[in-house]
């Protein structure tokens, strides 16, 4: 028996039109953990679902401990020891933790009933064994976003896997709770579980890993102990090339005030927030996912509505009680989910660009469809929008080009100011720089751009300031001369 | 804070029916009588029992709207089946399977509709519920069919202990259905289906052939209600419970189970259709033209409908 | 990510394919090529005519269903609507011959009447969704709901009782006589198309029911949205149901009986999504022909209304999944 206890060989997967998997071929020893790393797209998430019966490959071949296995479905992959952490949450919110650690497999009493009692107990002591902080019969959407991650967990280590996949597990969590996951970890690798963990942080890969493989493009880049791997060179190979000038300089007079947030309080979401953003600026807002980052940016745009505090726009006091408002206000949200609440995926260019402003090609009560299609192209032109053709629809085309599509969207509304909540998340680095090129180009015409991202490096190198959120509350704020990924941090886990 | 309201939301209806039936007592006290109670109990019972059926379909996350037709095609084979067999016991028992089992035919149709194709349930099960209704016009020759069996009218008279044997079917159903929903593997993976059908297909649910259960299921109960419908009435006809399903959804909204699934429970039906029918019948008794009735019956769903909705929009915003 | 199939490899023709997108169009065409051959008078011009005359009110209807489900509502209050707009319609106009009225002036207070009655019950529906924001699942019971509820009130108004006209000619008789409900259905689409195609408020209702979420992020009051396109589907209905007396010189409460069924029928046949966001008044129209077309040649052919009835709930049903089967597929074709 050889010291791998899995082997995928020349895998290849493809979705109609793209090459998710090209000849993927990947080794895993027994005991260790294994980092899987790659931009978004890269593959990764593909690759697992292929070993965990997700997605069937085209070709290619699984080894189990050196026997080769077909995986059928998610059930085939369980019972031959394979269990996947989703990355998505996939708990089912109305019922409780005990019911959704034995989905499908709940144990049946006397009488071919189920006694919950003794159900109850078992997911009990289990939760309890590994230190799970949780309570077995509680109902899942009582649970915070951490919590719902954690049971995840649980319920994958229940089976008792020879081999776990976390995908991005530490994404929803806080820091105490990633230490606590890390602990699980290695009482699992002292356990002789092999785990294979895919993850964009560096510090978790060098910290936790033994291994790291690198996906690029569907490929397999390389594989090495990450001893042997120096930060740089994994991300250089990730990204297919040297990381230099990530991020353009601007020259950028800041001027005036343009928004004032005093005291904005959602209740029982966001306290007393209160901050200031200038013309010509982008002011960074970082914080942990749940922090409340995007959700002081809808209360601004007016997709939620606030209880308590003041919004002033450039030096008014508004009141923003629907979306229409904040439109009016010269104030326009980029949300973090285009393909849910950005674009229509199924319309073509133009009807998603003009949507936001279609007075501007109105002539009397009708719209001029000849000046809509002008005007919404010059645009898409000046944004570098790559297309076959307006009419094309948005589905068609690439996140980086969507993405482009919405600021476009934003820029014909005439609004001054942008809130961009991760602009960048799903884009390839090329598109990624184009991004930045063009969120410089927008605060040099003299907009304002608050800017909410979970990728520290990107809020250090755009922001002229950093406000940073945590548990609800503001943190703190940080000056260009202050700006550290370790003082961010600070300020983020501050509860 | 939360949890009281939680266990005022959940005792609330249980106070709301109490609250009817003492106002109703003291306005008029003969809606209290033996007979007024058992009267009520056994349209209670006809409904009852397609509503739990019907809460079942909505905890799994789809509802049939061609119940209603269901449940006339239900009484009218039955009527006629009742007429050509109805002489022996077996033929009374072959009659009810017979019945049953068709009813349970156009739920499997449903089903299958719905599970392959993949479009909303309520679209489908509308677009059968005017099949139904045209084949129900078509076997009769839009006439209604009466039968004249006398053991299926002295079981529809007899009674155990003042209540009707109705009744009894009523509850029996509800603590099988019950039992199964709750204390079942079957039963949680329907909670599993409604609340997340992903996760239950990630499970290894077979998420069609149960979501394609429960439309038999509706189907099965609309028979059984038919049936139980001929044994009170003996006859059976297209305009007879054109309000059967919307009444369904009403029942098991009101008792607690919400349209967005995965939630509730057929004890909260039991609740929720005795509410309706305490109220459906004092306003009855209280002597009001039967339009004022089916007014207030829209407005009780409208309200009970668009309040489940608000609550659920303004859930999702957390 | 980002290569797509941009040759499109058709080497025979995709029967399947073809069938999903024209598989109705081509039922139907097959029952009118029986119809003819059976009945050589079907495809006459007047029989067309006499088509058009007869379910011109239903397409009245069918218009603002249309826009309710792009919208991606669905209104199933119509069938009340109708029938209580034709019950007050015909109160109205039976009150003014006993004051004495000028038909003129009658007639306006009578079309008056029925425009605002379905105004009100537009307005009733579309001021619930609004409030709750809901889509297509509780739209459904919602109006339904309000369909039991104005039946009741047309019941109450009317104590049941079928209304004959009190005078059988003038000028309010006009309104249905010979094409004049076809010429009123073809106007209505006209105008009811160019709002929806030329305007920001129909602009938005496609993205309302595209992607509620979309439109509200894109600064859209979808709530207002929401409301004018049940306001606008209740005036149709309240129109229709003025013509529909003036046609038949009669009203009862069960005027509108399965007008929700038709009419949906009719948009789901016309190729307008029942998902919302697409679709048109245009494809509406020709949906009102196709069914008008379906049930006279049913109707040449011996098919009994029962029958028919079947026939209606099976064509929505048949509609609703090849067009369901039709957008899978095309997900499918496109990359990812």
């Amino acid at each position: 028996m050889s010291e791998y206890i899995l082997e995928m060989r020349n895998i290849r997967k493809t979705f109609p039109g793209v090459v998710a998997l090209d000849k993927v071929s990947f080794k895993v020893r027994k005991g260790e953990i294994h980092a899987l790393v790659g931009e978004n797209g890269a593959g990764k998430s593909t690759l697992m679902k292929v070993l965990n019966g997700v997605h069937q490959a085209d070709s290619g071949e699984i080894f189990l401990n050196d026997e080769a296995v077909k995986i059928k479905d998610t059930k085939d992959a369980e019972k031959k020891g394979i269990g996947l952490v989703f990355q998505e949450c996939n708990l089912v919110n109305s019922l409780t933790v005990s019911e959704n650690m034995f989905l499908n497999n709940l144990r049946r009493g006397k009488h071919g009933l189920i006694n919950w009692k003794e159900l109850n107990k078992i997911t009990q002591d289990f939760l309890d064994s590994f230190k799970f902080y949780l309570n077995a019969t509680d109902k899942i959407e009582d649970l915070s976003s951490s919590q719902k991650q954690m049971v995840e967990i649980a319920k994958t280590l229940y089976k008792k896997p020879a081999i776990v996949v976390m995908d991005e597990p530490t994404s929803s969590l806080t820091t105490g709770e990633t230490e606590h996951l890390f602990q699980i970890m290695r009482e699992l690798k002292a356990q002789g579980t092999t785990i294979i963990y895919i993850s964009h942080k560096m510090d978790e890969i060098f910290d936790m890993c033994d291994t790291a493989t690198v996906l690029r493009d569907g490929q397999v880049i390389e594989t090495r102990p990450t001893k042997d791997f120096t930060r740089d060179e994994i991300v250089e190979r990730m990204v297919g090339r040297s990381v230099e000038a990530e991020y353009p300089v601007r020259t950028c007079e800041i001027g005036e005030t343009v928004l004032k947030l005093e005291n904005v309080t959602r209740n029982g979401i966001v306290e007393n927030i209160s901050f200031e953003l200038h013309k010509g600026e982008i002011l960074g807002l970082a914080g942990l996912v749940g922090s409340g980052r995007t959700e002081i940016a809808e209360a601004i745009f007016g997709a939620e509505h606030y209880d308590g505090g003041i919004i002033e726009v450039g030096g008014k006091k508004v009141q923003i009680a629907s979306t229409a408002d904040g439109k009016r206000n010269g104030i326009g949200l980029l949300t973090e989910d285009r393909k849910e609440t950005g674009l229509v995926l199924s319309y073509d260019l133009i009807r998603n660009i003009t949507v936001t402003n279609l007075k501007k090609v109105r002539n009397g009560f009708m719209i001029d469809s000849k000046k809509e299609r002008q005007v919404a192209t010059e645009l898409a032109k000046e944004l570098n929008v790559k297309t076959p053709s307006m009419m094309q629809i948005a589905r068609n085309l690439s996140g980086g080009n969507q993405q482009k599509v919405v600021f476009a969207k934003w820029l014909f509304s005439d609004v001054d100011i942008l809130i961009l909540d991760e602009p960048t998340r799903g884009i390839d680095v090329g598109a990624k720089y184009e991004i930045y090129c063009l969120m410089n180009k927008l605060v040099e015409s003299g907009k304002s751009i608050i800017m909410i991202s979970s990728e520290l490096p990107e809020v250090l190198g755009m922001s002229d300031r950093i406000v940073v959120l945590s548990g609800g509350k503001k943190a703190g704020e940080l000056k260009k001369d202050q700006f550290s990924a370790e003082a961010v941090m600070r300020l983020a886990i501050e509860n | 804070m939360d949890k009281t309201m939680k266990f005022i939301k959940d005792k609330a209806i249980i106070c709301v029916l109490v609250l009817f039936i003492i106002v109703l007592a003291i306005l008029r006290p003969s809606f209290v009588s033996a007979t007024n109670i058992k009267n009520v109990l056994i349209d209670t019972s006809i409904y009852g029992v397609a509503a739990i059926a019907m809460t079942i379909a909505i905890i799994t996350g789809a509802f049939d709207l061609s119940l209603s037709a269901n449940f006339a095609w239900g009484q009218i084979f039955f009527c006629y089946l009742l007429n050509a067999w109805g002489a022996s016991a077996g033929g009374i028992l072959l009659a009810i399977v017979c019945t049953l089992l068709s009813c349970m035919a156009f739920g499997a149709v449903n089903g299958i509709v719905v599970v392959k194709s993949g479009i909303p349930a309520w679209i489908a099960t509308m677009g059968m519920n005017y099949m139904i209704k045209g084949w129900c016009l078509v076997f009769t020759g839009s006439d209604m069919i009466s039968t004249t069996n006398a053991a299926v009218a002295a079981f529809g008279k007899g009674t155990f202990l003042g209540l009707s044997y109705l009744t009894y079917i009523f509850i029996f159903v509800a603590i099988v259905a019950y039992i199964v929903m709750r204390y079942t593997q079957y039963g949680r993976n329907l909670y599993a289906i409604g609340g997340n059908r992903i996760s239950a297909e990630l499970a290894g649910i077979n998420t069609g052939l149960y979501r394609f259960s429960t439309f038999v299921i509706l189907g099965l109960s609309a028979g059984i209600a038919g049936c139980m419908y001929v044994c009170q009435i003996r006859a059976g006809s297209v305009l007879y419970g054109t309000d059967l399903a919307l009444t369904c959804v009403a029942a098991t909204v009101v008792g607690g189970t919400p349209l967005s699934g995965g939630k509730g429970g057929v004890h909260r039906t039991v609740v929720g259709i005795l509410l309706l029918y305490v109220m459906y019948k004092g306003l009855g008794f209280l002597g009001l033209a039967g339009y004022v009735n089916s007014m207030v019956k829209g407005i009780v769903l409208l309200t009970v409908v668009s309040f489940d909705a608000f609550m659920t929009q303004s859930g999702t915003k957390k | 990510m980002g290569k797509f199939k941009t040759d499109k490899i058709e080497s025979s023709v995709n029967w399947k394919s073809m069938f999903r997108e024209w598989g109705m169009i081509f039922v139907i065409l097959l029952i009118v090529v029986v119809a003819t051959i059976r009945r050589p008078a079907f495809l006459s011009v007047s029989n067309l005519i006499n088509i058009l005359r007869s379910y011109s009110t239903i397409g009245i209807a069918a218009l603002g269903m249309a826009y309710v489900i792009i919208g991606g509502g669905m209104d199933l209050s119509i069938s009340s609507t109708v029938s209580l707009s034709a019950v007050v319609t015909m109160l109205v106009i039976n009150g003014t011959v006993i004051e004495g009225v000028s038909p003129a002036h009658a007639t306006f207070l009578a079309l008056a009447a029925g425009i605002i009655i379905g105004a009100l019950v537009g307005c009733i529906g579309g001021g619930i969704m609004a409030a709750v924001n809901g889509q297509m699942g509780e739209s459904f019971i919602i109006t339904y709901a309000l369909q039991i509820i104005i039946a009741a009130v047309a019941n109450g108004v009317v104590g049941g009782k079928f209304q004959a006209a009190g005078y059988k000619s003038g000028l309010f008789k006009q309104i249905g006589m010979g094409l004049n409900p076809v010429i009123i259905f073809l106007v209505m689409a006209v105008i009811l198309q160019i709002i929806l195609v030329k305007t920001i408020f129909g602009r938005n209702l496609y993205f309302l029911g595209a992607n509620m979420k979309a439109a509200k992020m894109a600064g859209i009051k979808t709530r207002q949205v929401r409301f004018l396109s049940h306001v606008i589907c209740g005036i149709c209905a309240g129109i229709a149901g003025v013509v529909v007396v003036s046609r038949v010189n009669s009203a009862s409460i069960s005027q509108g009986l399965n007008y929700e069924m038709d009419a949906m029928a009719c948009v789901a046949i016309g190729g307008t999504s029942l998902d919302g966001g697409s679709g048109s008044i245009t494809k509406t129209v020709l949906g009102v022909v196709m069914l008008g077309v379906l049930l006279n040649a049913l109707n040449l052919l011996g098919v009994q209304a029962n029958e028919q009835l079947i026939v209606r709930g099976a064509v929505v049903v048949i509609a609703v999944v090849l067009d369901t089967l039709n957008k899978k597929a095309k997900l499918k074709e496109v990359a990812k």
